[in-house]
């Protein structure tokens, strides 16, 4: 049962350093802080959650109500920053430029920078979408404002319904979350490196597909051309594929 | 048209909410009102509003025009009102009498080294707001919880549909009954319909140059609860009770910079999801409620204003997200409990109790869908 939380507390602390500056900043104030309005909230409060998140039956309860996997938004409810930055205030009272470079510095240590890592890169446009999904789906989408059957590669799939909803996909970002446990013959078809182009063609025509968007290394056991499909554009190492033979029902 | 837009965008993120927000500040002491109170105070309203008429909507099968315009009509009613009250209790006289004691301190700056020294603390933590807003802007953060919410938000503005489409796939669906109450994508649709811009750059890029300084705003305020001390020299001008508060709101940048530690923490949610409904439950909200906390913990009484923003504060938890209501109402009855102990108060408690009926309220809803 310990197991659990101490997974999601594992997961939650990173390196454990920031966790353990609000630890040293709880142990402050409670040695400190003689406000006890502020005491309450900055300390007691805080404390009987912690504990309360500990205790195994706690956890059982709230599996049972509510996703499990979201059991690590109760330490949400710690206010973990002011804390930190009231205990530093408050360890250093009147010496303002001891506590901003002190204080600085252990964050710097102890945190982890937002703006670097796989998560971020810099925005290609104002949608803050790969600029090659807005390129390809205005290939694909009608002009007179109807809806469109296409589908995507995996690299893809998150962003295209983010820029228009009028683009329908077979399926979608549950098929790359393994964890969701879905499968489907489509999907697996375009895993493919070498694309079964029959199998290919009659699942997306039993879709109504109108568009089968496919990296330029794709290979082919027989040409899509032989199933009805033409390469309208090349955007970004994607070829786009229209199936001349489907409309999508509106 | 992005004249039109641009003027829409200050209207229903600037205009609006703060017209609101005469409302409940008009309960609380002249001499407490400022812009930020007013402000802060008439986001909680227009949130919980928003949360209030949306739900019979979604339930209903309804449309997001049809939402859209209930919605106009009702949060323009509500600003008139504000304005309205604000003429009748005079408080534009109590702000410019509060702010006369902030041009004092601007004078005192260009003489008093250390007052000089705190106005270079302010400009570096709101250079340090800036710094947060230009990354917001400039870059962008995948997250895959976009394919589901900012698609709502997409399709609710497109076409008008309300949850009873799959976002992944775009295929018809009967009512998602774990999203149906927390309808925080509708508002980004809302915003994205008023102003004709497309909800995905509403989301992306402008809104987080609006959450951003609002949950900031519930840091100073909150900042300004905790380091506000009691002084006995009657001369002394209120900005020197807050000399500790640029410091303190330097700490607070720093920590959300630099909290990126894992996915889970608030300060990862703030910087790189802040447009989903979860990041403004982690930081937006739960700020704001430990700031109304502190309000009533200095002599224990929960007064109307409190109680009104307390109440709306809740009811944007269940905007945000669905178990926005119980870690709400979790930190409220943790809070209310020792303070009622400590107060010898029982009328704090039940007071506060009130503040929690929408917690009840939507907890009930959920769990009959």
């Amino acid at each position: 049962m310990f197991a659990f939380v101490t997974g999601v507390i594992q997961n939650y602390k990173g390196s454990g350093l920031l966790l353990l500056l609000y630890l040293g900043a709880l142990a402050l104030l409670f040695l400190k802080e003689k406000n006890w309005p502020k005491r309450i909230l900055l300390v007691s409060v805080p404390v009987c959650i912690l504990i309360v998140f500990m205790i195994p039956l706690f956890q059982i309860a709230f599996n049972h109500f509510l996703d499990p996997e979201t059991y690590y938004r109760m330490l949400w409810i710690l206010p973990m920053s002011v804390t930190i930055a009231y205990a530093g205030i408050r360890l250093l009272e009147g010496h303002r430029r001891m506590v901003l470079i002190i204080m600085t510095v252990m964050i710097v240590l102890s945190g982890k920078y937002v703006y670097t890592g796989d998560y971020m890169a810099e925005a290609e446009n104002a949608y803050h979408i790969p600029q090659t999904v807005v390129d390809v789906c205005d290939v694909i989408l009608p002009e007179d404002g109807s809806q469109v059957c296409a589908v995507f590669p995996d690299d893809l799939i998150h962003y295209v319904r983010q820029y228009s909803s009028r683009i329908i996909m077979p399926y979608g970002r549950e098929m790359l979350v393994h964890r969701w446990d879905y499968d489907d013959p489509f999907y697996r078809l375009m895993q493919q490196e070498n694309m079964e182009t029959g199998e290919l063609s009659v699942t997306a025509k039993g879709y109504n597909c109108n568009y089968i968007i496919l990296s330029t290394e794709k290979t082919f056991q027989q040409p899509m051309e032989d199933y009805g499909y033409e390469i309208v554009a090349t955007i970004d190492g994607y070829n786009i594929y229209k199936d001349t033979t489907v409309t999508w029902p509106n | 048209m992005m004249v039109f837009s641009i003027l829409g965008l200050i209207l229903w993120l600037v205009i609006v909410p703060f017209a609101i927000g005469f409302l409940p500040v008009k309960f609380i002491e002249r001499k407490r009102i400022t812009c930020g109170n007013i402000f802060a105070a008439g986001y909680l309203v227009m949130l919980a509003v928003f949360q209030l008429i949306a739900v019979p909507f979604v339930l209903a099968g309804r449309n997001m025009y049809e939402l859209t315009i209930c919605t106009v009509v009702v949060l323009t009613l509500l600003a008139i009102s504000g304005i309205w009250c604000s003429r009748k209790n005079k408080i534009g006289m109590s702000l410019r009498e509060n702010y006369r004691e902030t041009g004092k301190c601007l004078s005192a700056w260009r003489s008093d080294k250390k007052e000089l020294e705190t106005m270079i603390y302010w400009v570096i933590a709101l250079g340090l707001i800036a710094f947060q807003m230009y990354h917001a802007i400039a870059y962008a953060s995948f997250d895959g919880d976009d394919a589901y919410y900012v698609v709502q938000s997409v399709s609710a503005a497109e076409s008008g549909d309300l949850y009873r489409t799959l976002p992944y796939t775009g295929f018809a669906t009967a009512l998602d009954t774990r999203h149906a109450l927390a309808l925080f994508p509708l508002w980004i649709a809302f915003l994205a319909q008023t102003s004709g811009l497309h909800a995905t750059i509403m989301a992306h890029t402008l809104l987080p140059l609006v959450l951003i300084p609002l949950t900031y705003l519930y840091f100073y305020l909150i900042g300004r609860k905790l380091l506000e001390k009691e002084s006995d020299h009657a001369s002394e001008t209120p900005h020197k009770l807050l000399d500790n508060l640029p410091v303190f709101m330097i700490l607070i940048s720093l920590l959300q910079i630099f909290g990126n530690v894992s996915l889970y923490t608030n300060a990862t949610f703030f910087l790189t999801r802040t447009w989903q409904g979860k990041s403004v439950l982690a930081n937006l909200v739960m700020i704001s409620v430990s700031w109304l906390l502190l309000c009533v913990a200095k002599d224990g009484k929960v007064d109307k204003s409190v109680m009104i923003l307390l109440f709306c504060t809740n009811m944007t938890a269940a905007l945000a997200t669905t178990m926005g209501v119980f870690l709400t109402a979790v930190l409220i009855a943790g809070v209310g409990f020792f303070l009622s102990i400590y107060h010898r108060s029982f009328q704090l408690l039940w007071r506060l109790g009130l503040c929690c009926i929408p917690c009840v309220v939507y907890a009930l809803l959920y769990v009959m869908l």
